[in-house]
């Protein structure tokens, strides 16, 4: 099971490269193909260009070789045929020759046996004891078989190219000698260096290989032979043109260079062969820079690939992780939407929860009021001596317990108004008539509570007394109720508390302020909660329920009223109350 | 499936070059095994010189015996089983006949002149190719044949005057040659040419005719130096292939013998004056080279020696009392001294 780690490295390496060199691979093939496209049909064109400047050359070269020594055949065979007519005027013949013939350097007359008779030279007198013997020349032999012909090229002491012509000597149809002449070829030696092309070379081979003649003589005088090139032999063998585009045409020159090289046959002389050879780079340059453009176009579209390449493969990489995150996404929303159907079951379910509660605390305290009402009778029957006199410490007792009886009347009542709140069943009994007689009659109620309490109470109603509107007189009667109670209980001794009654068309506002302890900024956002009590305001009453704003906020937002408040710690608040008057009137 | 496909692209481009760089390299030397034929009559030193220089030759352009070419060599000495040899090279079907002597080629040039494809031929020796009908023009043959001519029929002439140059004071020289009837055209012209230059040179020609091999011995101990002066041999190849009875005669009677090849002269010939068989083996290895490349015979040149030796033998003219003209011996290309 334990896998070596570089067989794991190579398993996930391996395909990656297999892939990337596969496709890279096939671009570059697709590449290649198209370049190819072009480039085969480019190159063909320029090679044959070339191949065909080569050749013309060599043709030209062809040709004078071929004219020169031709020239030179004709002029000794028109001789030869005169002094078969005329054998006496040989001698006039033979020096007529060597004068209209620039090019012989000799004439000459032998007989069957190759001994010469008679030879003139253009340089110097012959006298009669320097007679040669043309019995070991091979063209003497050709010519005595009845061929004119041209022996081999070879070098003379002027070091000039030279060769021997021979041409049979007929006397009444039967050969009886042959007309000998040595030709100077040097006027070819300046047509191969005058044709010469760019960077390039000519140069003449014979039937055996051997350079005769060259752009550069002193390369002759190294007598090299070229028989092993396949050119040479194509040209001097098989008497083919080569034109320079066959792989057999290709060879490297003594300095190693590739070169581009054509070959005609010469037929003369036994078949020479002309050769004209040029760097591959001089001479196919134009086909080597479209190479390098193919290459170059090639390359940047293997690069323009591997970058497509790439950034595809980062658009996938993208995509994978986007797809991964709308998954996650998709799984989030569908665990909100469950967490939502969770929370409203329980809200469901808390709502029940809160319904029973409600009820519950409705029922106890319809249950605890009847047992404390009588509580509260029989503690005032009491006090009020029906059951004999008091003492005064059973006095003070009964009103400790009749005042705590109260309280929790009070807050039976809260609780009862809190749950019919939140059941929906508070119910809103309205009439039209003034709430100013509510107001001034909780105003002097509070007024007696505050100046026993040593705190300043005053009331500022409008000039005008208050029209009658639609309202429900016992929601506004609590809500004046936990207002005032608020203020003169949170007020200390020297305070004061003012209350503010203002009215519009369209609202009545009422609203209560004190000096008293104020509420603390941190604790204001939770003013308006159910059993929320100040930490200031616990110090000071410890006996509150924190129903009182609770349910005052919600009477008058049941009123479709508002209630705000402003409040600094350790200077006092002011709550306002504003409830719409045409609301109101609709009830 | 991908990798599949790239690895078959890779594969078929390596064939193509593999195959490109096969044909390039084939192309440089022969393509196939090539069979030649060689036919020579008689077994003399001079051909066989002549077939060494023309394998190796071959060798050198690229023919590997064995390998690239294969040589049946037949050396028939009587000449009427000339025909039955180049039969046999027909029916190995060989690709070349390479023959030595008039009378080898004529054999081979009439067994295959009228097959549907003439098979190719290359004579190594032969004195004259228009007086033997194989060519139809030195240049142009025209026919299957071509080759290089020995040149020793118009020798005759010059093997006469050297014999001259030698000893002037010989009048009657001996000639072996083959009877009339076999009718060797070379030794016809032969006789033709060294009775004109006899006549010029005011020479008398005594001739010794052999009809077969088996005479040679007995011909040869006719020619004693009561009879003549000196002998020559001329172009007849029924008494190249029995040379060595003529030199030895020539040495026995003390005769200067004109002879035309290195060997006889090696082997006592007081003089001689021919090609060098060897060079005119190479030669030939080049003409059928050139054949074996595709090219026609019958456009090919016929060639003549590219080399002519003249050679002295001073052991045996010491031997027989001949002290060579210091003309001769500074224009000798081969002196044997030992």
């Amino acid at each position: 099971m334990n896998r070596d780690p570089a067989d794991i490295i190579s398993a996930i390496v391996r395909p990656l490269v297999i892939r990337w060199a596969a496709s890279v691979l096939l671009a570059t093939a697709v590449l290649v193909g198209i370049n190819l496209l072009w480039l085969v049909p480019v190159s063909s064109t320029v090679r044959s260009a070339a191949s065909v400047l080569t050749l013309e050359t060599a043709d030209r070269v062809r040709t004078n070789i071929e004219l020169h020594l031709n020239t030179a055949i004709e002029a000794l065979t028109n001789t030869a045929e005169e002094i078969g007519i005329e054998s006496d005027r040989r001698d006039l013949l033979l020096a007529r020759l060597l004068k209209t013939s620039a090019a012989l350097e000799w004439v000459a007359v032998a007989d069957t046996v190759g001994a010469e008779q008679r030879r003139f030279d253009r340089t110097r007198m012959v006298r009669p004891g320097e007679a040669r013997d043309y019995s070991r020349q091979t063209a003497f032999y050709l010519a005595l078989e009845g061929a004119p012909n041209i022996g081999d090229v070879f070098v003379s002491p002027a070091l000039e190219p030279h060769a021997i012509l021979a041409v049979p000597l007929r006397r009444l149809g039967k050969i009886d000698g042959v007309l000998m002449a040595e030709l100077n070829m040097r006027n070819l030696l300046k047509v191969v260096r005058e044709l010469r092309v760019k960077e390039g070379l000519i140069y003449v081979v014979d039937r055996q290989g051997f350079q005769i003649l060259h752009s550069d003589f002193s390369e002759v005088l190294l007598r090299k032979n070229f028989f092993n090139r396949p050119i040479v032999q194509k040209v001097i063998l098989d008497i083919h043109i080569a034109d320079g585009l066959s792989p057999d045409d290709r060879y490297r020159n003594e300095r190693g260079v590739p070169v581009f090289a054509a070959g005609m046959p010469i037929a003369v002389a036994g078949g020479l062969g002309v050769f004209v050879e040029q760097p591959r780079r001089q001479a196919l340059a134009t086909e080597r820079q479209m190479i390098l453009l193919a290459l170059a176009t090639t390359l940047l579209g293997v690069f323009a690939f591997i970058l497509i390449i790439r950034s595809r493969r980062r658009i996938e990489e993208a995509n994978i992780r986007l797809h991964d995150l709308l998954f996650e996404i998709d799984g989030a929303g569908k665990m909100l939407v469950r967490r939502d159907l969770e929370l409203s079951e329980a809200n469901s379910q808390l709502r029940e929860i809160d319904r029973i509660k409600s009820e519950f605390v409705s029922v106890a305290a319809h249950q605890l009021r009847t047992p404390l009402t009588g509580i509260k009778w029989t503690v005032n029957a009491l006090l009020a001596g029906e059951f004999g006199q008091l003492s005064k410490t059973h006095t003070s007792t009964l009103r400790a317990v009749l005042e705590t009886a109260n309280r929790l009347v009070v807050l039976i009542g809260d609780l009862l108004n809190v749950a019919r709140l939140e059941e929906g069943r508070y119910g809103l009994e309205t009439e039209a008539r003034s709430p100013e007689a509510l107001i001034r009659s909780f105003a002097e109620r509070f007024e007696a509570v505050a100046e026993e309490a040593g705190i300043s109470f005053s009331l500022a109603l409008t000039p005008k007394p208050l029209p009658a509107f639609s309202h429900d007189p016992q929601s506004l009667g609590i809500i004046l109720e936990n207002l005032l109670e608020n203020a003169v209980q949170y007020t200390r001794r020297g305070g004061t508390i003012s209350v503010a009654v203002r009215e519009s068309d369209t609202a009545l506002t009422i609203s209560v302020s004190d000096t008293g302890i104020g509420i603390p900024r941190r604790e204001q956002v939770k003013m308006f909660t159910k059993f929320f009590r100040a930490p200031n305001a616990q110090k000071l009453q410890p006996n509150g329920t924190g129903l009182g704003l609770y349910l005052a906020k919600n009477i008058v937002e049941r009123n479709r009223g508002a209630m705000t408040f402003e409040s600094a710690e350790g200077q006092g608040s002011t709550f306002t109350v504003v409830l719409p008057r045409s609301k109101l009137n609709t009830g | 499936m991908k990798s599949k496909f790239f690895i078959s692209i890779f594969v078929i481009v390596v064939v193509a070059i593999a195959t490109v760089a096969l044909v390039q390299k084939k192309s440089s030397g022969p393509q196939r095994m090539y069979k030649v034929g060689i036919l020579a009559r008689g077994a003399s030193a001079t051909y066989m010189s002549s077939i060494e220089g023309f394998k190796k030759k071959m060798a050198a352009l690229g023919y590997t015996e064995g390998e690239t070419v294969t040589y049946d060599i037949r050396i028939v000495d009587a000449k009427e089983d000339l025909p039955k040899a180049v039969d046999a090279f027909i029916a190995a079907s060989v690709d070349l006949i390479h023959t030595y002597s008039t009378p080898a080629t004529q054999a081979a040039y009439k067994a295959t002149r009228n097959l549907p494809a003439p098979i190719p031929i290359v004579f190594g020796s032969l004195g004259d190719p228009l007086n033997a009908g194989v060519v139809k023009n030195i240049q142009r043959p025209d026919t299957n044949v071509t080759g290089v001519a020995s040149l020793s029929t118009e020798l005759t002439a010059k093997r006469l005057e050297l014999l001259r140059d030698v000893d002037p004071a010989v009048k009657r020289v001996a000639v072996p040659r083959s009877t009339a009837e076999l009718n060797d055209a070379a030794s016809l012209r032969s006789i033709e040419i060294a009775t004109e230059t006899a006549a010029r040179l005011g020479i008398e020609l005594v001739l010794y005719p052999v009809r077969s091999a088996d005479e040679h011995a007995a011909v040869a101990k006719e020619i004693t130096r009561t009879e003549v002066d000196g002998i020559i041999i001329p172009a007849d190849s029924l008494i190249f292939a029995g040379i060595s009875h003529y030199v030895a005669q020539s040495l026995k009677e003390k005769l200067p013998l004109a002879g035309f090849d290195i060997t006889q002269v090696e082997g006592g010939a007081l003089v001689g004056f021919g090609p060098d068989y060897e060079t005119m083996g190479e030669q030939s290895a080049l003409l059928a080279h050139q054949i074996l490349r595709g090219r026609s015979p019958a456009v090919i040149a016929v060639e003549v020696p590219k080399k002519l030796l003249l050679m002295l033998n001073q052991k045996t003219a010491r031997a027989i009392g001949i002290a060579f003209p210091d003309a001769l011996v500074r224009s000798a290309d081969v002196v044997i001294d030992e």
